[in-house]
């Protein structure tokens, strides 16, 4: 419950950081609030800075939410308003396995009774390249780095939000985790298993985990499935087979239901989506987070004692190829993650660095070589505290934290990290 | 006797300066432990974890503390907003075998998951019952421990052979500490199915709506209380 102590002389010992001193000296009433606030100089240590009964800086902004719902049309004035999502649109986004947004995240969204994602400027730099490339050419991707914590996936979610309003496929990859890690558990009905593959010997199927990818594939394009065909004849097995011109869907359906057949069926919906020729074809997105589970190391044993590398599990290998800019009329969006690898596993090593090259490797860097950075950093002044504003709007933070002092104090601890500020206002009041 | 004892308490009190001034900052301290106390005079002032004990104060010249000495405070003292004394008690009864982050945890998680179920009835409800929902978790848990808490207690005095069972008022430091043992006696009794945040959280809640266990024990103490008024007089 304490964060920090002080020792009994407070006069000769305060704490006092930039944010304390800035904060009360910004204009209240009406203006503009800047996005860095800078440094006033102080000639005497005064104890009336934050009071403990004033309502802050947070409480004074009116405007909180975005009034568009087309992220297309968002300009630069709307950084730091929130844009909300629905809750028609909400059973699409939110997936029933493997989600994107994070588990607190959810909870905190189904009590306050609004899910909201808040307008930045890595956001609206990528919606921007959507919107004005040129798809006739190769593929374009887009790989997002930054501090952990900082929200790269929720600018990936707020993309395929974007091309969801225009009509595209979107081929969901969000916790490639679950083909890699074995998963200890002492209840034998929910261990998940390993079979040698049909298409190619030297490979090894997940049949739970790609009937769940379907699922998941399913519910997110939930009317264009029945407008894609396909241009070939596939043989499952010996007594096995599908003719050519049937829709996706169909496929999707026999994947669930034939369960040994289901991670063939991923590999052929890939398939599909790279060599396409015909012009009826909608554009196709590709959003892979914490790709860099892929290039790593693996923990399932196939014989005991040997482990697995992640080549030859047929759905990384499937993954693999979406990831290549060989083919046309889509995008590719790719995100790192350090924050999420298991501790049950000693054999990789967390790394401590944000520069892509030393999360990727040597040969991830290199089949993603000609791409476009984008930089995810923290937090600015003016989005810290339009965060604290939504809160108040939704009664999250109600009483203390409203003051001058308690707005401080949270700020001076959480510093502009978002995971920071979401779990830290967890518990307060 | 008297000397010697003296003698040994100096002793210590230098031992304890030399070991806790070591690498410090140079303040007015002298030691910081409880068994030291005693040494401080008269004109020492006591710390104060309060901001706004410091405007409140009359500040003359001889009772301003830029003039006075200051008794040296514990480490537990902060300056922050969100402290409130009796979280802070609750928290180290929660404490075992000295694990004190894992008390923490289990403290903010349950005044998370009392805002969260409030929160759900709040948004769910009409604008008229939006004003009698209480979402603040701070002032549920106080109103749950006083909802929960005895005011009479038994005590049983033996006179001649017979045993009565005396009722008499509690101070309020018993009150707390019978609060608190009950709850978590029976948040630990069974064999859990949730996790510790979920318990206490769902404990809290029952007994800010008069319901649960410790409700119920703290009305079984008042009944009993009543039936025994006779004797009250019976000390003598």
């Amino acid at each position: 419950m304490l964060p920090y102590t002080c020792c009994t002389r407070y006069i000769r010992h305060q704490a006092t950081t930039k944010l304390i001193k800035n904060i009360s000296c910004a204009v209240l009433q009406g203006t503009n609030i800047p996005e860095v606030i800078q440094v006033r100089k102080q000639s005497k240590i005064n104890l009336r800075t934050n009071s403990n009964s004033n309502p802050g800086l947070a409480s004074s902004i009116k405007k909180i939410y975005c009034n568009e719902r087309d992220p297309g049309n968002h300009t630069l004035k709307d950084v730091g308003l929130m844009h909300e999502i629905p809750k028609e649109d909400q059973s699409s986004l939110v997936l029933k396995y493997d989600k994107g947004f994070r588990k607190k995240f959810l909870t905190e969204a189904s009590a306050v009774d609004k899910l909201c994602i808040m307008v930045r400027k890595p956001g609206l730099e990528l919606v921007n390249y959507l919107k004005y490339s040129n798809y006739s050419t190769a593929v374009n991707r887009y790989l997002m780095y930054g501090p952990a914590g900082c929200g790269k996936t929720m600018t990936m979610m707020y993309a395929v939000d974007y091309c969801k309003k225009q009509g595209w496929l979107i081929v969901p990859v969000f916790n490639p985790w679950t083909f890699i890690q074995y998963k200890n558990t002492y209840i034998v009905h929910q261990r998940e298993e390993i079979v040698r593959s049909l298409w190619n010997k030297e490979r090894v199927d997940h049949p739970e985990i790609a009937a769940r990818w379907l699922e998941n594939f399913r519910q997110i394009n939930s009317g264009l499935l029945e407008t894609v065909f396909t241009t070939r004849e596939y043989t499952w097995s010996k007594h096995e087979k599908t003719k050519s011109g049937v829709s996706f869907s169909t496929l999707v359906d026999l994947g669930i239901a034939r369960i040994r057949i289901a991670t063939d069926v991923a590999g052929c919906i890939i398939r599909e989506i790279i060599n396409q020729d015909s012009p009826d074809f909608p554009r196709t997105l590709a959003a892979v987070d914490s790709a860099n589970s892929i290039f790593g190391i693996s923990t399932l044993k196939i014989e005991p004692g040997v482990y697995l590398e992640p080549q030859e599990l047929a759905l990384v290998h499937n993954f693999k190829k979406i990831l290549s800019n060989k083919w046309k009329n889509g995008a590719v969006i790719v995100g790192l993650n350090t924050s999420g690898i298991p501790s049950q596993t000693k054999r990789i090593a967390k790394v401590s660095s944000e520069h892509p090259y030393d999360i990727l490797g040597q040969e991830g860097f290199d089949i993603l070589d000609p791409h476009i950075p984008i930089h995810v950093p923290h937090y600015t002044d003016k989005e810290a505290i339009s965060h604290l504003a939504y809160y108040q709007d939704r009664k999250w933070l109600v009483g203390r934290s409203t003051t001058e002092a308690g707005e401080a104090e949270i700020l001076q601890i959480c510093g502009n990290s978002p995971t920071d500020i979401c779990v830290y206002c967890g518990h307060l009041y | 006797m008297l000397r010697k004892a003296v003698f040994n308490l100096s002793r210590r009190h230098e031992f304890l300066v030399a070991r806790n001034t070591a690498g410090k900052t140079s303040c007015k301290c002298i030691s910081t432990t409880n068994a030291v106390k005693a040494i401080y005079p008269d004109t020492y002032a006591d710390p104060r974890p309060d901001r706004k004990s410091y405007f409140d104060e009359s500040d003359t010249e001889q009772d301003s503390l830029a003039t006075k000495m200051v008794k040296a405070a514990p480490n537990t003292f902060t300056y922050s907003v969100f402290y409130d004394p009796v979280l802070y008690k609750f928290e180290k009864m929660i404490l075992k075998k000295g694990k004190g982050a894992l008390a923490k945890k289990i403290l903010q998680d349950a005044l998370t998951n009392i805002k969260i179920a409030q929160l759900k009835k709040y948004h769910a409800a009409s604008p008229e019952e939006k004003e009698s929902i209480e979402v603040d978790p701070l002032v549920v848990f106080h109103t749950a421990i006083e909802n929960a808490s005895p005011i009479l207690g038994l005590t049983r005095v033996k006179k001649g052979s017979m045993t009565y069972q005396i009722p008499h008022v509690l101070s309020e430091e018993k009150r707390f500490f019978l609060v608190s043992t009950w709850m978590l006696k029976y948040i630990r009794s069974n064999r859990p199915k949730n996790e510790a945040g979920i318990r206490v959280g769902n404990e809290l809640l029952a007994a800010y709506n008069n319901q649960g266990t410790t409700v119920k024990r703290k009305q079984a103490l008042h009944k009993s209380a009543e039936a025994n008024r006779a004797y009250i007089n019976i000390r003598a």
